[in-house]
């Protein structure tokens, strides 16, 4: 089964082209334009990745990510900007976002990045679900 | 005098560095978007060729999106190319309206980003004064800083331009903390270097929640020549 995703971007209509790509791809894509509304969503669903737009207005992306990590910490988050900060960057790293990548993005890396996030958070899942299982 | 000189170039860069910054920054938007929607439209003809209809309904919206897109990437050029001309002539002639509109433009990003509502009201009449309009458009901008900091709750701003004198003044209202603010915080030793270029006074009034920029017909003497030379 292919990745669930969430994409945040206060650029509504890079988030749904970007979805409608995805969608075209086989993979659910949901999107939000704010940080809050990102953080109901995660609470309430079961996303494999977050994409997430580092400079919003209201809640930026780097407090947004640590909320996410709070709340769900095996959903992987790939960080969106436009313009590359290493500050910001190496911030993101230490909050927990497994990558990051700069806009206008390349569809195959994208999908990669994705895939790999996936992956990583499968994983996880299988290790907590072997370690229970041994535990009892 | 020294001093003024320094602080004035050293907040202009900074206004210059933060412009671009924010310019590029909204370009990249514009251009990631048509980004998207050239590869939507790529996406959709490769499953066309797989049998899928095409959606001609589809590709005319995503068209429309892509237009928006490249009017929007060419209005933020047009800003940055106005902005850029402030520097042509250290004294112009000018028409106080078309500067905050450019001051509102310039940094409708970093407005929005704040989550502040910003309205510039403009006078049926043109308010003409002769200035330096790269320092006044930094001096408007960090005028606004100041009162975004100040708006309170209601997080609106309105800038408007009139006539006052022989000169012109700009207000800045909707300051509903403006009573909060500790004498002798504003205006901080940037913005009165600015206003000795300018011969301008910034004044506060704290019952009607705003903020004075008042401006004369010319500058200091001293700073109508050139600086590079």
């Amino acid at each position: 089964m292919k990745a669930k995703i969430l994409i945040v971007d206060d650029e509504e209509n890079f988030a749904n082209s970007l979805a409608e790509r995805l969608s075209i791809r086989d993979y659910k894509a949901t999107t939000s334009v704010n940080g809050q509304d990102a953080i109901e969503k995660v609470s309430c669903n079961n996303f494999d990745v977050v994409m997430l737009d580092v400079v919003m207005p209201g809640m930026d992306g780097l407090k947004v990510l640590r909320e996410i990590k709070r709340i769900k910490p095996l959903t992987e988050v790939i960080m969106l900007t436009a313009l590359p900060n290493v500050e910001i960057g190496v911030e993101a790293m230490k909050s927990g976002a497994m990558d990051y990548i700069l806009k206008p993005c390349e569809m195959e890396e994208l999908i990669s990045k994705i895939n790999r996030g996936h992956e990583r958070k499968t994983e996880q899942e299988e290790r907590i679900r072997a370690e229970e299982v041994s535990g009892r | 005098m020294r001093l003024t000189h320094d602080t004035v170039s050293e907040t202009g860069l900074q206004l210059f560095a933060k412009t671009c910054i924010s310019i590029s920054h909204e370009t990249k938007n514009a251009l990631a978007i048509m980004k998207e929607n050239a590869g939507l439209v790529e996406d959709i003809y490769l499953i066309a060729d797989k049998g899928v209809p095409l959606d001609t309904k589809r590709i005319r919206s995503i068209a429309t999106r892509i237009m928006d897109q490249i009017g929007r990437a060419d209005s933020i050029i047009d800003t940055l190319n106005k902005f850029a001309h402030s520097m042509d002539e250290i004294k112009q002639r000018i028409d106080i309206r078309n500067l905050l509109a450019l001051v509102a433009s310039l940094s409708e990003r970093l407005v929005s980003l704040s989550g502040v509502t910003l309205t510039v009201k403009t006078d049926v009449k043109p308010v003409k004064i002769t200035t330096n309009p790269f320092v006044l458009q930094n001096l408007v901008w960090l005028c606004l800083n100041f009162a975004m900091d100040v708006t309170g709750e209601a997080k609106a701003v309105s800038i408007a331009a009139e006539t006052w004198g022989n000169g012109g003044r700009i207000r800045f209202t909707g300051l509903k903390e403006l009573s909060g603010i500790p004498a002798g915080s504003f205006p901080t030793k940037k913005e009165n270097a600015l206003t000795e270029v300018l011969c301008a006074e910034i004044t506060t009034d704290v019952e009607h929640e705003e903020l004075l920029l008042i401006l004369p017909d010319g500058i200091a003497k001293g700073f109508a020549k050139n600086r590079s030379t």
